[in-house]
């Protein structure tokens, strides 16, 4: 297929390990993400110790506890607890703050500190996720699906802030109330989107494997579809490079609620780096399977011209990195993502963005996969990990071929 | 000849096209770079009633001793809802209930 024949690194037949441009490159971004992760490290953090009195009413003293605080009255009574919880939510650590009073209902909550991308972030406000809280009481369950809501297309991040308060109200059991909570079971969730998830691993592998060129089609077609459908328009949870960011910040997430994240991206790494093979892009990514159905109605053809094709993909590796950079930096991964995939599947987004969707669209009416071919941010991160891989290699071969000499 | 004016008129429209998204690419950075970070509100059960003396920067370290001597914390049979009612807002906060998680 053409989309992967694309020269854009050196050959990688290439015989001595070499520093090349691209290399040079290479190392140099590893440098500055390695800077732009040390900064970010170490100027984020907020003190949940001033919003104490937003949790709790009626509190004129607040005493600190590591992670907890107790909350006094003017006569000196201890009038509740608060404590701060810790969970991953899509973009990155949600910090929690909850309130109890001595009874152990819940008195109030507050997000501390969140880095979630601005619309699933809005989405759980406006569905008054948080406002299910107060009044609770601290042994009730507080999972999604049982007694809290589910908030439809931001279900990471409410999980996040569910799994955060948790964390919090158990703190509170164990060193406030001293009444701690039974441990918590936590259910491996495994449902359509990780099973769809590794059937069109198992399609892609062997469609890409299988020697007719019409099998090989119709397998591709056929898992681009169901991608674009459930990975796309159903579960809105196509690969982006927030998750790649969300990745290199050490931001991940509880397995146990989401395996799909795992499966997603360490399948990719893993392919990439053991069989050079980019599984995803061609073969189910729900925007590139959007593209193409638009191709086939005016039968769009790649277009890539030799002249500007080394200014463009420098240029998409320059949004990459600039992407990956700020989100490093700022410990929000999902600040700089610019791809349209949730205009599209989710239908949400200002108008900046859908004009982007818009132009996207006409433009893969009149050539193939515009968006992957010059813009994804995706493709720069799968170009540096073939050129990681082949270097590696390149020096794993040569220090094969000195020991055998010896 | 007129080959290579239609590959030029192409090359034009594809680096118009790239250039376009490029430039709304950065209009989106700027709008997300700009966009203070979003309020934070608190949901409470009623209106807190904080204290006016209430200074959060005096804040402080809770030294075992002062935790021990603190009112006790409860037992489970005060956790209890059925034994103990539930504390709620004054009828004054009541009559001007409006609570943060109503929006």
């Amino acid at each position: 297929m053409n989309f992967q024949n694309i020269p854009v690194l050196p050959d990688p037949q290439v015989k001595k390990s070499k520093l090349t441009a691209p290399r040079l490159v290479l190392i140099l971004s590893v440098a500055l993400a390695v800077l732009a992760w040390i900064y970010g490290y170490f100027s984020s953090g907020t003190e949940a110790a001033p919003f104490v009195a937003e949790v709790i009413g009626g509190v004129s003293r607040v005493e600190t506890r590591g992670d907890l605080f107790i909350g006094y009255d003017q006569d000196g009574n201890v009038i509740g607890y608060a404590a701060t919880g810790q969970a991953q939510g899509y973009g990155g650590p949600l910090k929690m703050l909850v309130g109890i009073d001595l009874d152990g209902e819940i008195t109030g909550v507050k997000i501390v500190e969140q880095r979630e991308t601005l619309g699933f972030f809005n989405l759980i406000l406006d569905r008054d996720f948080f406002g299910q809280y107060p009044g609770r009481n601290y042994r009730d369950p507080l999972q999604i699906n049982r007694d809290l809501k589910a908030v439809s297309g931001a279900t990471i991040s409410a999980e996040g802030v569910a799994s955060a308060a948790r964390n919090a109200i158990r703190l509170m059991a164990q060193e406030g109330l001293n009444s701690p909570l039974p441990p918590e079971k936590r259910p491996i969730q495994f449902g359509i989107p990780e099973i769809t998830l590794l059937g069109l691993y198992a399609a892609g592998y062997f469609g890409h494997k299988h020697r007719s060129g019409v099998w090989k089609r119709r397998i591709r077609w056929g898992t681009l579809l169901i991608g674009m459908v459930v990975l796309g328009f159903i579960y809105t949870a196509p690969l982006t490079i927030a998750q790649v960011i969300a990745l290199l910040s050490g931001y991940w997430p509880d397995w146990h609620n989401n395996l799909y994240w795992y499966l997603l991206i360490g399948g990719i790494l893993f392919v990439t780096t053991v069989d050079a093979k980019n599984p995803y892009c061609s073969w189910f990514c729900p925007f590139g399977a959007f593209q193409e159905c638009l191709a086939q109605l005016t039968n769009a053809k790649l277009y890539r011209p030799r002249r500007l094709a080394t200014f463009f993909t420098w240029l998409q590796r320059g949004l990459a990195f600039t992407a990956v950079l700020a989100g490093l930096a700022l410990r929000k991964p999902g600040i700089a993502g610019y791809e349209p995939f949730a205009t599209l599947f989710d239908f949400r987004g200002n108008m900046l963005e859908v004009v982007f969707l818009l132009v996207v669209s006409v433009a893969s009416l009149m050539m193939y996969r515009p968006f992957c071919n010059y813009l994804c941010p995706l493709d720069p991160v799968y170009d540096f990990v073939a050129e990681g891989r082949r270097w590696v290699r390149e020096g794993w071969l040569a220090w094969k071929k000195r020991t055998t000499k010896e | 000849m007129e080959k290579a004016n239609n590959e030029r008129i192409k090359e034009v429209l594809l680096a118009a096209f790239v250039l376009l998204c490029v430039g709304l690419i950065f209009a989106l950075w700027l709008n997300a770079f700009s966009e203070k970070d979003v309020e934070t509100p608190y949901f409470y059960r009623g209106i807190p009633d904080v204290a006016e003396s209430f200074d959060a920067t005096e804040t402080a370290l809770a030294k075992p001793s002062v935790i021990e001597t603190a009112t006790p914390a409860p037992s489970p049979t005060r956790l209890q809802p059925t034994v103990t009612p539930t504390p709620s807002a004054t009828p004054d906060l009541l009559l001007n209930f409006t609570p943060e998680s109503d929006n």
